[in-house]
């Protein structure tokens, strides 16, 4: 479902990716693994056309990204860090907008409800302001959105950063929701012990590079942890 | 020791928002954008006043030449056919038009009427004049507190200023201390953006130099550097109680739309309203009537004249007109000419009491905007205001006036009975006058820049108020 | 429904409940209102000036006619010469207001509006005592607070004011990448979204124009018509540039800069510039120093006169009705005129030469074209005086020509002739098609600089619009 050739992206004489080869199928979760700019975020931008590739192919259900952008997001959904909502309509307005977008048929209140009580939701924040919603229930209306669309593949850039833990575990739930109903997930992530729990494949990046990937349930969470601190390490020259 | 600590503190402000100043790319690009469009318009200003001088010198001498070309002329005609005096250029006028586009610098000088100025430079335009030209005085009266606002919106608001504020604070700075160097700081730059200017305008005016004028130079650079301050204050405050970038630059802009805009255009109209002054055809019909009633002086056997008539042959002990030893018709003219003077003088004196309370009216604008007491007090100094014009007015009106009744008496003493026509050579027989006004000395400008500087004054304190409220506030969420 | 649908229906939503678009309206409405009160004020306050000119003449031949009337006699007809010698024809001939002068006074203060005509009156002096006002300068250097004013300066502010987040916001908000990865091109989004802002902030104060000028004044359906398709143009060029702004701008306090810069620009500094060059390559003809050219003339023609009355033919018997010196006046008139005319021609030139500059001055800014088109359809533009001066000029020399002809039939003039008789000075507009010419130009210019924007934005956007890098 997600796939890159060869991937590589280039600023000036900054390597940002460096010939990157995923194979994402659907009900898979890979999550990236790596420090800030290690080349995580721009994979997923790559993947949603945002940049052009310097080298090599992003593809998205065999489609090629920078031949159809637009039949690319057809078909993915994108979970930004932060999830912003227009402040001034509720969730259920939001929903109906982005879904709209989307081009999902039959938006009816009813329908809009049901997602977003699916995706967690409190049906009493449903017609609140959105500028009133906590980053985890903005979360949720993205999940909302995802069911909506049932998306094929989802990309998700650190999406529990600054979630308390019950809002991240809540998060996680819905996730493999998704993975369950079939869906690629990409998702890019700091967070050790929650890649472990919920991927199906763990993959650090460094300096651009996929230094390695592995079955999540191949390693332990501690031998998982000094992985990753002995590759960062290596790359410190400590 | 506090006091100390407290100095060093804030020295350490102004110090670090002088590099700011220095190294932020957008700000040195502001500054030097004033400056550059100030100096421009400073130039461009200084070669119109060059070329309006040479060329009003020039019409002057032509002018003369057509005076003298009449040779043998009908004194009474000559009158008619009047005389044409333009009004010198003040060397200040390049820092600041004020009105002179709309007062005109030529009069003409005839019998039994007073004009105003004419050919006025806003004459005969188009659609473009509509915008009017770009003088030194718009750029350091409506652009420069623009380009402020531009650069202090984001002092203190937007994520990342809020929060190096909170970090400064943290450290030991207190609000106010924050606010007090920024303004110093922004402050310095403007004085010096101010001074450069003044140099500027200083060596264009070069053959204008004396004492008066480098008071009245030194008066309006003051006068600017207070507005630019209680601008430049009223933004800080504005962006230190506002957390948002955006909402503090929307604001600033309104302030300013409101301040160099509305207001400067608003105050005159309603000052019209509140005291309006007739138009051009009301007065001239209201004077045309009252000389109507009077005797003109053109028609000896007007029933009107009959009491002067009388008085006149009392005085000179005959019987009869043709028995004068002076010609009446002379004395008529003489007569005439002195009765629609004081109408004139009368119909224009309420007018200028009109335009007096306009202005006072539109001073009190002054409360909503700093600019209302900018201007008036800008174009004094410079001589370009309606004051300026008025007192050469009334040396044009002066020379009129001996002009006319120079003519009047020599028909009265020279014209003889038996004289069907009457013509004598009219310029030498006003050689003698001659025209030469001089501009109000510093002192007589001086009692009209009160009212204003003070109103300067109160907005700068009110402009410190404001700022010390902005920083209490932020004590108050520390 | 369509994908822009969704946005331009979602984005009015946004609008209406940001609660700012209602004071935005109702500022509006309340200065169009203060603005076309003022206007109506001085339209009839020009009206009632207008009716007092026509009175005047009126009056003159009125007082006149009953001379002849009641007092004239065989005996004492030589003191009534100024009512029965063609030569003291009085006349006024003045310039009526336009078919919406509530809009703007335009060019109305720069030009006369009337003029004094006598057959010896010098051509070049028949404006002057309609030239003076007695308006305090302080109020004309403030400039009209006219409707003029506020659609040209202040609709691109208000226009400004609500667009100039257009997608700053969502930018600043970190929601553009999620909005771009919706399979909805950033083209579409922003077209949607500026259709949403025109229908909202050009839309409503176009009718609100419309409702105070049909108010306000008694204009027709074409000319009504006619200021809202261009004022809505205007208003679209400003919304393009907001629209244009934020391709570039990473936040809303950025938009905003530039939107003001713009602002700035094409209606502070451009104008000053086409000003400032306008002045530089085509200034204007000095009046005073065509004024003493012209009192030369007078005085050469007098002593050309002077000269040939020393071989003047004597007095005739039986005297003529109108005296020989009035003939001879009029001789002297004639030929003042013919150095009048020679020696304004170059003058002429000249100002017809900076008239042309600053009709081309329009496509430097669409403020600057927007302003003339108002002027024209005020009635209260250049061309529309130049047109009157030169029809007052043309009928001075009709009134010459006829007091010629009475001067060369003897003929006096008589009661009848101030009854019915009188030639009257009627202004003749310009054709419609001259005038819809000109307003086409001042509309192609607005619609350049809206095109203009759109390619540049285009090319922007085909290009790498959006800050996803």
């Amino acid at each position: 479902m997600l796939r890159t050739h060869a991937l590589s992206k280039t600023f000036g004489a900054h390597r940002a990716l460096d010939s990157l080869d995923l194979d994402i199928a659907p009900g898979e979760i890979f999550c990236m693994l790596g420090a800030n700019g290690a080349g995580k975020t721009t994979t997923i931008k790559l993947l949603l056309g945002f940049l052009k590739p310097t080298a090599g192919q992003a593809l998205v259900d065999g489609i090629d990204v920078q031949a159809d952008p637009a039949g690319a997001r057809r078909r993915l959904l994108y979970l930004p860090e932060q999830v912003a909502l227009y402040g001034e309509l509720s969730g259920l307005e939001n929903l109906r907008y982005f879904a709209g977008l989307a081009g999902v048929p039959d938006c009816t209140p009813q329908r809009l409800r049901g997602w977003l009580g699916a995706a967690g939701v409190p049906p009493a924040a449903v017609e609140r302001r959105a500028g009133d919603y906590s980053k985890g229930m903005r979360q949720k209306v993205a999940i909302a959105l995802a069911i909506a669309r049932s998306a094929r593949g989802l990309l998700l850039d650190e999406p529990t950063s600054g979630l308390d833990p019950t809002a991240s575990a809540e998060f996680h739930r819905l996730l493999l929701g998704q993975r369950d109903a079939g869906a690629a997930v990409l998702m890019a992530t700091h967070d050790l012990f929650r890649a472990r729990e919920v991927a199906t494949t763990i993959g650090l990046m460094r300096d651009g590079r996929l230094l390695c990937s592995f079955k999540a349930q191949e390693l332990s969470a501690r031998e998982l942890e000094q992985l990753y601190l002995d590759e960062m390490s290596a790359a410190a020259g400590v | 020791m506090e006091a100390s600590a407290s100095t060093a503190v804030l020295r350490q402000i102004v110090r670090q928002q002088w590099l700011i100043l220095l190294r932020e790319r957008r700000l040195r690009i502001l500054g030097v954008l004033v400056l550059a469009i100030t100096a421009i318009a400073l130039v461009a200003a200084a070669i119109d006043a060059r070329r309006a001088q040479q060329a009003r010198a020039h019409d002057a001498h032509v002018e003369a030449e057509v005076w003298e070309a009449q040779e043998a002329a009908n004194p009474h005609g000559a009158a008619h056919f009047g005389r044409y005096v333009y009004k010198p250029v003040q060397a200040l006028s390049v820092l600041d038009p004020g009105l002179q586009a709309h007062l005109g610098g030529t009069l003409k000088l005839e019998g039994h009427v007073q004009s105003t100025s004419r050919f006025k430079s806003t004459d005969g335009g188009a659609a473009l004049s509509r915008f009017g030209g770009f003088s030194p005085a718009f750029s350091m009266q409506v652009l420069a507190p623009l380009l402020i606002v531009f650069a202090a919106f984001g002092a203190f608001s937007g994520e990342r200023a809020r929060n190096l504020m909170w970090q400064e604070i943290g450290a030991g700075a207190s609000p106010w201390q924050l606010l007090g160097g920024r303004f110093l700081a922004f402050a310095g730059a403007l004085l010096g953006l101010l001074a450069l200017a003044g140099v500027l305008a200083a060596l264009l005016g070069m053959s204008a130099w004396s004492v008066p004028y480098f008071g009245a130079l030194a008066l309006m650079l003051c006068a600017y550097a207070l507005y630019w301050l209680a601008v430049l204050g009223i933004v800080l405050a504005i962006t230190a109680m506002t957390a948002s970038a955006r909402t503090a630059l929307l604001a600033g802009l309104g302030f300013w739309v409101v301040s160099a805009i509305l207001a400067p255009m608003l105050a005159p109209m309603l000052a019209e309203r509140r005291h309006p002054t007739p138009t051009a055809t009301e007065f001239h019909a209201r004077v045309v009537d009252e000389i109507m009633k009077g005797p003109d002086g053109h028609n000896p056997r007007d029933a009107r004249f009959a009491a002067f008539q009388q008085a006149t042959l009392k005085q000179y002990k005959v019987s009869r007109i043709e028995a004068l030893p002076i010609n009446y018709s002379g004395l008529l003219f003489e007569y005439g000419e002195k009765t629609t003077a004081d109408i004139y003088n009368r119909h224009f004196e309420r007018l200028y009491a009109d335009y007096d309370a306009q202005a006072a009216y539109s001073l009190m604008a002054s409360v909503v905007s700093p600019l209302m007491a900018l201007r008036p007090l800008s174009s004094a100094l410079a001589q370009s205001d309606l004051p300026a014009h008025r007192h050469f007015l009334a040396q044009a009106e002066r020379y009129r006036y001996a002009l006319v009744q120079t003519l009047n008496r020599d028909i009265k003493f020279n014209r003889k009975p038996e004289m069907r026509e009457y013509a004598t050579d009219v310029a030498a027989v006003t050689r003698g006058l001659r025209f030469e006004p001089v501009p109000l000395t510093l002192a007589q400008v001086l009692p009209r820049t009160i009212a204003p500087l003070g109103w300067l004054l109160a907005w700068l304190a009110a402009a410190v108020a404001l700022m010390r409220f902005a920083a209490w506030r932020l004590e108050g969420r520390a | 429904m369509s994908t822009a649908t969704i946005i331009l229906r979602t984005e009015m939503l946004r609008m209406v409940r940001g609660r700012w678009l209602l004071p935005l309206w109702l500022a509006f409405l309340a200065v169009c209102g203060y603005a076309a009160w003022e206007g109506a004020a001085w339209s009839q306050q020009r009206g009632t000036a207008l009716a007092a000119i026509q009175d005047e003449e009126r009056e003159v031949h009125r007082m006149r006619r009953d001379q002849i009337v009641n007092e004239l006699t065989p005996e004492n007809k030589a003191r009534y010469g100024g009512a029965i010698y063609a030569t003291a024809m009085s006349f006024r001939a003045t310039l009526p207001q336009g078919e919406l002068p509530v809009l703007t006074a335009g060019q109305a203060e720069g030009y006369p509006m009337a003029a004094k005509i006598f057959p010896f009156v010098a051509s070049n002096t028949i404006f002057d005592e309609y030239m003076a006002g007695m308006e305090n300068p302080a109020v004309l250097a403030a400039g009209r607070f006219d409707l003029a004013f506020v659609l040209v300066w202040l609709l691109p502010l208000l226009v400004l004011a609500g667009s100039f987040d257009l997608w700053s916001f969502e930018r600043e908000r970190g929601m553009e990448p999620w909005l771009l990865a919706q399979p909805v091109s950033p083209a579409r989004y922003l077209l949607a979204k500026a259709a949403a802002r025109a229908l909202l902030l050009v839309g409503p104060p176009v009718l609100v124009l419309v409702a105070v000028l049909r108010f306000t004044a008694a204009a027709g359906p074409a000319a009504l018509l006619q200021v809202a398709l261009l004022s809505a143009l205007y208003g679209l060029f400003w919304l393009g540039l907001a629209t244009f702004v934020n391709l570039f701008a990473r936040n809303a306090a950025q938009a905003a800069l530039g939107c003001v810069a713009g602002w700035l620009a094409l209606v502070v500094l451009a104008p000053a510039l086409a000003l400032g060059m306008t002045d530089l390559f085509a200034p204007r003809a000095s009046p005073a120093e065509r004024t003493n050219a012209l009192r030369a003339m007078a005085m050469q023609a007098r002593a050309e006169v002077r000269r040939q009355a020393d071989a003047a033919p004597p007095e005739r018997l039986p005297a003529p009705n109108i005296p020989d010196n009035l003939r001879k006046r009029a001789l002297e008139v004639e030929r003042g005129e013919q150095l009048i005319q020679a020696a304004v021609q170059p003058y002429r030139a000249q100002d017809e030469r900076r008239q042309r500059w600053m009709d081309l001055s329009r496509a430097s800014s669409p403020a600057i074209a927007f302003q003339d088109a108002l002027e024209r359809l005020a009635g209260a533009d250049a061309g529309r005086a130049l047109r009157y001066q030169d029809q007052a000029h043309g009928f001075l020399l009709g009134v010459r020509r006829l007091t010629q002809r009475y001067l060369e039939q003897d003929r006096l003039l008589t009661a009848a002739d101030y009854e019915h008789g009188m030639p009257r000075f009627v202004y003749r507009e310009a054709p419609p098609g001259a005038r819809l010419g000109a307003l086409g130009v001042d509309a192609g210019v607005m619609a350049l600089f809206l095109l203009a924007l759109l390619a540049l934005g285009a090319r922007r956007l085909r290009r790498q619009a959006f800050h996803t890098e």
